[in-house]
């Protein structure tokens, strides 16, 4: 019962800048944070303050249909998302290619 | 500690039968008497119950220890006096989880510890019903202990404490209780008597009050 | 007259100590944890830092911009729907909806979601709707979804289970009846977690997250760290993240090995390493806090053991930060003046991946 609170002391941010995508790698690659960090901002082309950015990352996760809090109608989410973080990040993930095999399209 | 005390305490920390038979027959050859022998075996036998929690012993050198500490009492007991005897007798404990709660092995490592230390234990395991352990309590358990890992279950424990008042036994009975949620806090909010932090804080408690 | 300044106990109510008095209490909780997990002492500085963490005035304390950290919970939609071992808020919502809740409102990172009962043996039995509800999941959110379940050893014995109690059939002497059920219950329990792990897996889950792993002591450590190495074979990319239950794993049977490294005895610098040799992705070290003593003494012992964990690490660590853990208070809605604390110590000292 303490979630917000350790989120405005400590935590990344998750869709509301590059939390989930760190995470991501951090998970894949079993890496430190800083890391994590550097893969992120490598693939994104961006730079550190960048990342760490709200307002920034608004923009470029919408720009790049990469999902946000706020829905817009249309907006990629959920699996549409994740869909455009497997291309920025160069990863895999899991639902995607199970998508993909389950209805035989190609990526 | 002088030598023989030490000695003592150290064999009882080696967890070896052998090692503490040995060392007991030595202590009566130098003229201990037999309650000195008891109570430093005991010092060591509460050290051995840390250990355990830190890691360094582990669950089969803490049951190894108790079986050289009954070993050594067949050559103990015949030796106390009449009286020593007496004060010997052992105190009976009922140890329980609280009903709804299936969380066990804190509690099992305290009635483990508490029998190590001459108490005779009552588990009634997991998920006990409020009212059995008030029915060990009528019928000669003078020391209740409760352990619950939830919050949900813990307010049980008041429930055993109302229930003890109830029938008119609250203060012939010592009660423990313990888990991660329980804190000395919410013993002194419910009326317990002992919280103890972890299992061998709990037994240092319970034989500081009994003695 | 002395400053004082406003600290909290390890069981949430308010104290106030001078500078000097939470200093000592820091020194005192590196020498425990030096003492107990054989690790080396805090640096002078990083003493220092706790202690001027502790005395900042604000009612909370943060990192400094960039230096933010993975956050993630494990018990997952549990926390806003039902008991999940300590009372809830009770929310009349859905699970995929408590799950985006987090996703979306709550500044999660990554989330680890969960079963009502998440023990294995709870789970087993509801593998198909757990299934159902994963797919579900994967499809609505976009942050790293694991699934989390506890491998809870203490199910497998009776009265839930069908063998003896070890620490039961041991206070009776019975030593070698109490190793063969507890070696039959790891072993059921391993097949068990790998049974739900694969079938969970399959669904296109990110992961897995094994929480309060050797919660049963040595013989559930060894039976986790087994199932990961098995799951690992069919699934090598999965992300598994594996939570401890406590600060050293209790020495239960006591001759449990895992890869020739005996399991009982192991303090969070050392069970990293048998986890990353099973395949485990992150980990989440557990210390745990007294209840009598304060959050200064409570973090700094905390900070010393997670810290030589982290040197020793070679994978991520996502240090468990709840209730009664990592110098957090043990109370259901925790201080926030506590949290803030830990939290910082936690990151700038012990230098961790993720909370």
């Amino acid at each position: 019962m303490g979630l917000v609170t350790h989120y405005t002391s400590s935590g990344l941010g998750g869709i509301r800048t590059v939390g989930d995508l760190v995470g991501r790698v951090q998970l894949r690659n079993k890496c430190k944070i800083s890391e994590s960090k550097k893969y992120v901002m490598d693939k994104l082309g961006i730079g550190y303050d960048e990342i760490h950015d709200e307002c920034f990352m608004r923009n470029f996760r919408e720009e790049h249909g990469l999902g946000f809090i706020t829905t817009t109608g249309g907006a990629p989410y959920g699996i549409e998302a994740k869909i455009n973080i497997e291309d920025i990040l160069d990863i895999d993930i899991a639902c995607c290619n199970h998508l993909r095999e389950v209805t035989r399209l190609h990526r | 500690m002088d030598a023989n005390e030490q000695m003592l305490y150290d064999a009882m920390i080696s967890c070896k039968v052998p090692t503490v038979m040995d060392a007991v027959n030595k202590a009566l050859d130098a003229g201990m008497s037999p309650v000195a022998i008891i109570d430093a075996m005991s010092a060591g036998m509460s050290q051995v119950g840390i250990l355990f929690e830190r890691g360094k012993l582990f669950l089969p050198h803490v049951l190894s220890a108790a079986a050289a500490m009954n070993k050594s009492m067949e050559t103990l007991n015949p030796l106390l006096t009449k009286d020593a005897a007496d004060d010997g007798q052992k105190i009976a404990v009922v140890m329980g989880t609280v009903e709804g709660d299936v969380h066990d092995i804190g509690k099992s490592i305290t009635s483990t510890m508490l029998q190590c230390a001459g108490y005779e234990i009552h588990d009634l395991g997991r998920d006990v019903p409020l009212k059995n352990f008030v029915e060990e309590c009528k019928n000669g358990c003078t020391m209740c202990g409760m352990s619950a890992l939830m919050t949900t279950t813990m307010t049980g424990m008041k429930t055993v404490i109302d229930m003890l008042e109830a029938e008119g036994i609250r203060d012939k009975t010592t009660v423990l209780v313990g888990g991660a949620p329980v804190t000395q806090g919410y013993c002194d909010k419910i009326g317990a008597d002992i919280y103890g932090e972890s299992a061998s804080e709990t037994a240092a408690k319970v034989k500081a009050i009994a003695s | 007259m002395v400053a004082e300044y406003r600290m909290r106990m390890g069981d949430g109510t308010r104290r106030w100590m001078t500078k000097e008095q939470i200093r000592a209490d820091v020194e005192d909780g590196v020498n425990n944890a030096v003492d107990c997990a054989e690790v080396p002492a805090l640096t002078e500085d990083d003493i220092c830092r706790i202690v001027d963490i502790m005395c900042e005035k604000g009612r909370t304390v943060s990192v400094e911009p960039g230096e933010e950290v993975i956050l993630t919970q494990d018990g997952g939609e549990l926390k806003l729907l039902n008991d999940s071992g300590s009372s809830s808020p009770v929310l009349e919502m859905s699970r995929t909806a408590a799950i985006q809740v987090h996703e979306r409102a709550l500044g999660m990172d990554t989330f680890e979601v969960a079963y009502f009962d998440p023990s294995t043996k709870m789970v087993k039995p509801v593998i198909g709707m757990e299934m159902a509800h994963c797919q579900n999941v994967m499809y609505n959110t976009i942050i790293p979804m694991l699934y989390m379940f506890m491998p809870n050893i203490g199910l497998y014995y009776q009265p839930t289970g069908p063998f003896g109690n070890p620490p039961d059939l041991m206070r009776e002497f019975k030593i070698d009846e109490a190793m063969e059920a507890g070696e039959n219950a790891m072993n059921m329990m391993r097949d068990d977690i790998v049974f739900i792990g694969e079938r969970i897996l399959s669904t296109g889950m990110d992961g897995l997250d094994f929480d309060t792993t050797a919660s049963g002591g040595d013989l559930d450590f060894v039976g986790s760290l087994e199932a990961v190495e098995q799951i690992r074979k069919n699934y090598p990319d999965a992300d598994i993240q594996m939570g401890m239950s406590a600060e050293s794993v209790l020495g239960i049977s006591g001759m449990c090995e895992y890869k020739g490294q005996l399991a009982a005895g192991l303090y969070p610098h050392q069970q990293v390493k048998l986890a990353e040799a099973a395949g485990v992705s992150t980990f989440g070290p557990v210390v745990n806090t007294n209840s009598s003593m304060s959050t200064a003494w409570n973090v700094a012992r905390a900070v010393t053991m997670v810290k030589e964990c982290s040197k020793q690490s070679t994978i991520p660590l996502q240090v468990n930060m709840g209730m009664g853990v990592g110098g957090t208070p043990m109370f259901e809605t925790p201080p926030i003046d506590a949290i803030t604390r830990a939290d910082k110590c936690m990151i700038e000292i012990a230098h961790v991946d993720g909370l």
